[in-house]
């Protein structure tokens, strides 16, 4: 049994004239979500994960795919009934309330209806919806269309929930609920696939993150891993760099005009101690000691920067062949 | 079919939360008062309101007059001006945003990822579209046929079949719009392309009409005639006698009227079948109507003015301007025959032939949704 609930390989869109929207013509993308975790997707505009997200929920045809999802190959429409979706500029019927929203898309999803009428209660009562259950969509705001999108995508009780950019357009305040409810998500155990440009807030959520780089997949990984690299202390002195230092594995920098920058590649503190004890036997003033962490924003334009450049990938996916896979 | 079930219950809150649904349906309910309420028979003729009688010995209450006046103003009226013109104009208007909204960006996605498949979704999408005809014509018209059962003692059960014939006269046209709306996903393509789709329809299907019409008074004004000539021979031979003056020239003028109506017969005819031809590639929404009066027993114009003698001033116009009694005998008779020629119509094969031509649209609406990303 596969153990994982989404296992892709290969996933790939092409349009007209051999542009990818998502993979490219050496392959498509690889991806795995576990069961109970929660997985964030990033990248810039264009890259394609809005592409990939409708691919699995059948809005568009891929051009190769294989895998499964819950179990059943990607494209399988009865699956769609264990799966929760909020799209990206969704657009409900205005004429519906909140509360007809929720029942009606929940209808569209099958099951007993009895069920998810009491579902749908207890959902926007979640969502914070509850005394606005009855008014038109029309009067909502933004923030409150977010919310009950999410009510609706969860109504059905999914076991998969893909929120593509859940907290678009909607305040600090709004954002802070919505993260909240997705805490709450993670602590029942439901497995939530999302797309953000708000890194903070999947930094804040996820247990492990994949960043699209015009269609294909650059870093994927527990934000852990993915930062494991880059964990070092960073040690600023006065004066000159010791004559020590390339022998002790330490790269150098100047900071500021008399200081120089001192980093040791490692995250345990153990082992910076016999540095810092050098430094002080032959009397080198110590500025700082840093402990430095990369952040998800850190990974994310790493991995976004074109190292020969310098500059920030163009927004779209590859139109070159070229585009490869990771 | 639960999933069905709920598309058409939204598609009747969408109905709800438009003006032009409540302004067709209040339309419909006051087109069936006018046409059935302001009226009555009595033992004189005909009452207009409560003020003024018409006395028309074939209009009493209860005559065969009577019966064919309510029947001509349902068909010819309530069904031939409003329901089957006002009502599915306004329904075209109303419904062409309901496929470009369903299919715009940030819907359609609500949709497709529901477990359904995509041809059920357009079907069911289609069908809640039908609704706003169906409900607009079954309120109209089961309040009419209540107006004609209580008022007139006229009960036109068949009159109810109006319902699901308007209804599929809309869908011949709602199937032009779903393509379009599957092809563009604009709101105004579909009712631009619907109009002009459905005038064409009209100016294939009028054409048709007068020619038929045409054909059909022409040929009975020459049967006449021949009749006129042979019965006129056939009287001569069987007294043995010499045609008289006056009968030659009545065998002159029926001789005149075969030349001069021959001419025009012959290629109004054929044109006529050629026509009809064409017509079988094309919904016939014109049909139904005819189909309704048909399964009514509806008069036409010219049956109702013979039956309730409507005629009298008209007539006496014309022998004024010295027109024969043969004359005008036989520009009445032809009139009738053309008005029955257009009336004729094989229902099945006019409804199998439009339904055809309109879900082989559907159909290629479906085929291009099904392959279509969104």
């Amino acid at each position: 049994m596969n153990p994982w609930t989404l296992d892709l390989s290969n996933v790939s869109k092409s349009y007209s004239r051999g542009v990818y929207a998502l993979g490219s013509r050496n392959g498509g993308v690889d991806l795995r979500v576990g069961k109970g975790e929660v997985f964030g997707l990033l990248g810039p505009n264009g890259a394609g994960k809005s592409t990939l997200v409708k691919i699995l929920t059948t809005v568009i045809r891929p051009t190769s795919a294989s895998g499964t999802l819950l179990g059943n190959p990607i494209g399988h429409k009865p699956t769609l009934a264990r799966v929760g979706y909020l799209p990206e500029h969704h657009r409900f019927p205005d004429y519906l309330t909140g509360r007809q929203v929720v029942d009606f898309f929940g209808d569209l999803s099958g099951g007993s209806r009895a069920a998810r009428k009491a579902r749908g209660d207890e959902l926007l009562d979640f969502v914070g919806m509850r005394s606005w259950a009855d008014q038109p969509i029309q009067s909502y705001s933004k923030g409150m269309r977010q919310r009950v999108g999410i009510a609706q995508a969860l109504v059905n009780n999914p076991e998969f929930v893909i929120l593509d950019e859940p907290t678009d357009g909607v305040d600090p305040v709004g954002r802070k609920e919505i993260r909240e409810i997705l805490m709450s998500l993670k602590a029942r155990g439901t497995t939530v696939f999302i797309n953000s440009h708000l890194l903070r807030e999947l930094e804040l959520v996820c247990d492990r993150v994949a960043i699209l780089v015009k269609g294909a997949l650059a870093a994927s990984g527990t934000l852990d891993e993915l930062t494991r690299d880059s964990r070092r202390y960073e040690v600023v002195v006065l004066g000159p760099p010791p004559t020590w230092a390339l022998e002790a594995g330490l790269s150098t920098k100047p900071a500021g005009e008399s200081s120089t920058m001192l980093s040791m590649g490692t995250d345990d503190p153990e082992l910076v101690q016999p540095m810092i004890d050098r430094l002080r036997a032959q009397g080198t003033t110590i500025v700082s000691i840093t402990k430095v962490q990369e952040s998800l924003e850190d990974l994310f334009m790493r991995a976004v920067i074109d190292p020969r450049t310098g500059r920030a990938a163009e927004p779209g996916a590859d139109r070159s062949s070229r585009g490869g896979r990771s | 079919m639960k999933q069905g079930i709920s598309i058409l219950t939204d598609s009747l809150r969408l109905l709800r939360s438009r003006h032009l649904f409540w302004l067709c349906l209040g339309l419909s309910l006051l087109a069936s008062v006018v046409l059935f309420g302001t009226y009555s028979f009595n033992d004189k003729g005909l009452r207009v309101l409560l003020f003024k009688t018409w006395e028309n010995p074939e209009l009493t209450a209860g005559s065969e007059g009577a019966r064919l006046f309510v029947a001509y103003m349902f068909n010819s009226i309530f069904v031939g001006f409003w329901l089957s013109w006002g009502a599915i104009i306004l329904g075209v208007l109303s419904t062409a945003s309901i496929l470009p909204e369903f299919l715009s960006s940030g819907s359609i996605e609500l949709y497709l990822s529901k477990p359904m498949s995509r041809i059920a979704l357009l079907f069911w999408r289609v069908l809640g579209s039908l609704l706003f005809v169906l409900l607009q014509s079954a309120a109209g018209v089961l309040l009419a046929y209540l107006l004609m059962g209580f008022k007139f003692g006229v009960w036109l059960h068949e009159a109810l079949w109006a319902v699901p014939l308007l209804t599929l006269q809309f869908f011949y046209l709602y199937s032009v719009s779903a393509l379009l709306a599957v092809i563009t996903r604009s709101t105004l393509a579909c009712v631009i392309g619907t109009m002009l789709f459905w005038l064409a329809v009209f100016v294939i299907q009028f054409s048709s009409n007068r020619l038929t019409q045409i054909s059909g008074e022409t040929g009975k004004l020459i049967e006449l005639a021949r009749t006129r000539i042979e019965s006129i021979e056939h009287r001569v031979r069987d007294a043995g006698r010499e045609m008289t003056e006056g009968e030659r020239r009545a065998i002159g003028q029926a001789k005149e009227q075969i030349d001069r109506m021959t001419p025009m017969h012959e290629p109004t005819h054929r044109w006529a079948r050629r026509m009809e031809a064409v017509k079988l590639v094309v919904p016939k929404t014109g049909d139904i109507q005819k189909i309704i009066a048909n399964i009514a027993n509806a008069p036409t114009a010219n049956e109702l003015a013979a039956a309730a003698n409507l005629g009298g001033a008209a007539d006496q116009h014309l022998k004024d301007r010295g027109m024969s009694d043969d004359e005008l005998n036989d520009t009445k008779q032809a009139g009738a025959a053309g008005a029955r020629a257009i009336r004729v119509v094989d229902a099945t094969k006019s409804i199998a032939s439009s339904s055809a031509v309109s879900l082989s649209m559907l159909g290629l609406a479906a085929f291009l949704f099904r392959r279509r990303d969104f």
